[in-house]
């Protein structure tokens, strides 16, 4: 599954970031595969979406949410 | 001579870089130009014994590599040797409570070879959230001094001074810079093109594609090169993460238990919205309910002290242009003062507070159908208080067409330089007097001219969208830090140096233009004067006389054109100057009308006003001239101010491009409603 289809409240672990660009974005994050995340809030149309990652509360929009592979774990 | 030491800060966002700028340098600070948030290199100066400080702060940023206009001023301020700003010395700004986001800029700092010391910024905080930091253990590992501040309580303040002072004369080795084996391969030809010898300075340029050289195998943007750069990254990830486990103790317990309860109303699709929309009405309640009273102060006692003037000097030229002149134009520009400050007042509280990235993430699918996104909705509403510091606002957005949107509409928000025309325009017609209660019906159409504006941006932006070339999709990443409590001090030293930068960048325009204006409505061309003696010069003083001024003889060319709108030339001349500016349109029209100087100026202006007869004998002023002005106003551009920024931003052609929409629209809007309701 991806990470647009996590829903509120649900956790997973990054699997894989398909796009070059997001996972340079991502990597100065610090965020990188093998992460756990965890969907914290949805906006009003369902996009974007923020995300806790460690310590970080980051937004993402849905389009660069698809582009993350990941494994359910909650 | 003093010695002169440059100092940068350096942090990511939300690191509270900006607090401690201020907290180190109070009022002592310089604004190149027209300050946002923190868009603008901000300089500030520290006096000590023996030397000057010039400290820097610089745009917020995660890593080295840029990916919006304000972090590329960070890039290239600490690359680039020649930069006036190249700093001699590094203060590395990190929020404890999060300390694995800042520690990533602080190794690429340190492998550029800049002389650093690492302070742990709101470090007040830790116990609260069950942190302890072992700095000497961190402090080891990245081979520079480690100190702990509080920006927020002022403690370690001192410490950090004197630490600068002893600045030591060892530069940094680069410590963490591995490239891997495929780095390595081209590493080379990296040097010998950027090169000074520099390893990871040379590879900082390459990677961030400061000049494309078709020399290197490799190029930063192919998939190959973004590879390496992440690869990179994270291979400095991997050392933060080891060196962090050895430094920082952890009790889960405590895991940002306010900020989450927060977000569970603020980020709520419901209450998340009704709270913004609250904060907005709080905020139009400030600026024009609230502002109005400084406002009164400082327009009545200009009145006085011009009164003054005029009874104490003798009745001379330059009597007049002291008070007619001068006077009328600083009373122009400070009477926007509460204005600004409300406005900044609620900015930097919703900034510092930790809120602002919120709002970018309640926004930004909305404002996406209007080729924007959440990031430019700040400007947005700083646009309510002056376009120029919030068009550079805009240099946070990376996609550089919804940018480019965001610049090009932002200047139809409703200014505050539009407040005292709409003010004057709404109370010469419509009622004061109070409908459903509680609201007052000249303040409910005012509020219309806003939403009006803001309309406008969608709509003008919803067209461009179609207009303009796609450019490939940006990513999107916005960290949402946690709640805090802003502090005073900082708000009020922030509200200052906004004002500051107002009077001085703006004002002195105003007061040119005020000027030149005296001069144009008190002399004509056809009027002879004895050049060698000034005592005499005559004056154009009487209204009937106005015609044959320099300005009227602009006025009536101008005629021709703005009578379809139901202007008269007394119009056009306050056209003309306000094009300039446009907060001079009152303020000419009190110097056509000469009633300037005395109490109750604009009630003395609206009595002269609604007596002005057209030739065939109907009032010139009426509910439709009235309405068509107020129209030509919100979309018209006029203001050299913006059209300066926008041009530095974004080039001539679209800063030709915006006038030549933005005043059509004017005209035609206008044309419309007074033909409608003539």
């Amino acid at each position: 599954m991806n990470l647009a289809q996590l829903g509120k409240g649900k956790k997973g672990r990054i699997l894989e970031i398909r796009s070059s660009k997001l996972k340079k974005a991502l990597s100065d994050f610090g965020v990188l595969p093998g992460a756990e995340i965890e969907v914290t809030a949805i906006a009003l149309t369902g996009d974007p979406i923020a995300y806790t990652i460690g310590e970080l509360l980051l937004t993402l929009r849905k389009q660069d949410a698809k582009q993350i592979e990941l494994d359910l774990i909650a | 001579m003093r010695k002169e030491i440059t100092v940068a800060l350096a942090g990511k966002p939300n690191c509270g870089k900006s607090t401690l700028f201020n907290e180190l340098t109070g009022l002592n600070q310089k604004t190149g130009n027209f300050p946002g948030v923190t868009v603008e290199r901000k300089t500030g100066i520290i006096e000590t014994g023996e030397e000057t400080i010039r400290l820097i702060d610089l745009p917020g940023a995660y890593s080295i590599f840029p990916r919006s206009e304000d972090e590329r001023i960070t890039t290239k301020v600490l690359t680039d040797p020649s930069d006036k700003d190249y700093p001699d010395f590094v203060v590395l700004v990190a929020d404890a409570t999060n300390l694995r986001n800042c520690l990533l800029l602080a190794l690429q700092v340190i492998d550029l070879g800049h002389k650093a010391i690492l302070a742990l910024n709101m470090s007040d905080l830790l116990p609260g959230k069950g942190i302890e930091i072992q700095s000497e253990i961190l402090s080891d590992f990245l081979g520079i001094p480690v100190v702990t501040i509080s920006g927020l309580k002022g403690q370690g303040i001192k410490a950090l001074k004197s630490q600068i002072q002893q600045i030591s004369s060892q530069a940094t080795p680069e410590r963490f810079f591995r490239p891997g084996e495929k780095l390595s391969l081209i590493l080379p030809q990296i040097i010998s093109a950027f090169g000074n010898g520099k390893p990871f300075e040379s590879y900082v340029k390459w990677a961030s594609g400061q000049k494309a050289v078709k020399a290197i195998s490799i190029q930063p943007e192919s998939d190959e090169g973004e590879a390496l750069i992440i690869g990179e990254t994270l291979d400095k990830y991997s050392l933060i993460d080891e060196v962090l486990a050895k430094t920082v103790k952890r009790k889960p317990l405590f895991r940002k238990a306010l900020t989450q309860k927060i977000d569970r109303w603020v980020l709520h699709p419901f209450w998340g919205y009704l709270i913004f929309i609250m904060i907005l009405a709080c905020m139009f309640q400030a600026l024009f309910a609230w502002a109005e009273y400084p406002m009164g102060w400082i327009d009545s006692s200009f009145g006085h002290l011009g009164k003054w003037i005029q009874d104490t000097l003798p009745d001379a030229w330059y009597s007049r242009l002291l008070v007619e002149g001068v006077l009328s134009g600083i009373s122009g520009i400070l009477v926007f003062i509460p204005q600004i400050a409300f406005l900044f007042l609620f900015i930097t509280l919703l900034e510092d507070s930790g809120y602002m990235s919120r709002v970018v993430f309640l926004m930004d699918r909305i404002m996406r159908h209007f080729g924007m996104n959440g990031k430019s909705v700040i400007p947005l509403i700083g646009g309510m208080a002056c376009a120029v510091p919030s068009i550079m606002m805009t240099r946070g957005i990376a996609n550089t067409r919804e940018r480019l949107i965001t610049i090009l509409t932002l200047p139809l928000m409703s200014c505050s330089a539009r407040l005292p025309v709409y003010a004057l325009l709404v109370s010469l017609f419509v009622p004061n007097e109070q409908v459903g209660g509680f609201l007052n019906l000249q303040g409910l159409v005012m509020l219309g001219m806003y939403f009006l504006g803001f309309i406008m941006v969608l709509i003008v932006g919803f067209v461009i969208r179609f207009i303009l070339k796609k450019v490939p999709e940006s990513v999107f990443i916005l960290e949402m830090p946690d709640y805090r409590l802003p502090r005073t001090n900082n708000v009020l030293i922030t509200i200052f140096n906004k004002c500051k930068a107002f009077v001085e960048g703006a004002g002195k325009l105003i007061l040119f233009i005020s000027v030149i204006l005296w001069f144009l409505v008190s002399f004509g061309p056809e009027i002879q004067q004895e050049r060698s003696d000034w005592s005499t010069v005559k004056l154009i003083s009487d209204p009937e006389e106005l015609s044959v001024s320099y300005a009227g003889h602009l006025g009536r060319q101008l005629e021709p054109l703005i009578q379809p709108l139901g202007y008269d030339w007394k119009i056009g001349i306050c056209l003309i100057t306000s094009f300039a500016a446009r907060e001079v349109f009152v303020g000419t029209l009190a110097s056509i009308y000469r009633v300037h100087a005395e109490e109750g100026n604009i009630q003395a202006l609206k009595e002269a006003l609604l007596k002005e007869k057209r030739p065939d004998g109907s009032l010139q002023y009426s509910p439709a001239s009235a309405l068509s002005l107020m129209f030509f106003f919100a979309f018209a551009m006029q203001c050299m101010s913006t059209l300066a920024v926008v041009k530095r931003e974004s080039g001539w052609k679209w800063a030709i491009i915006m006038v030549i929409y933005m005043n059509t629209l004017a005209y035609l809007s206008a044309w419309l409603v007074y033909h409608i309701f003539r």
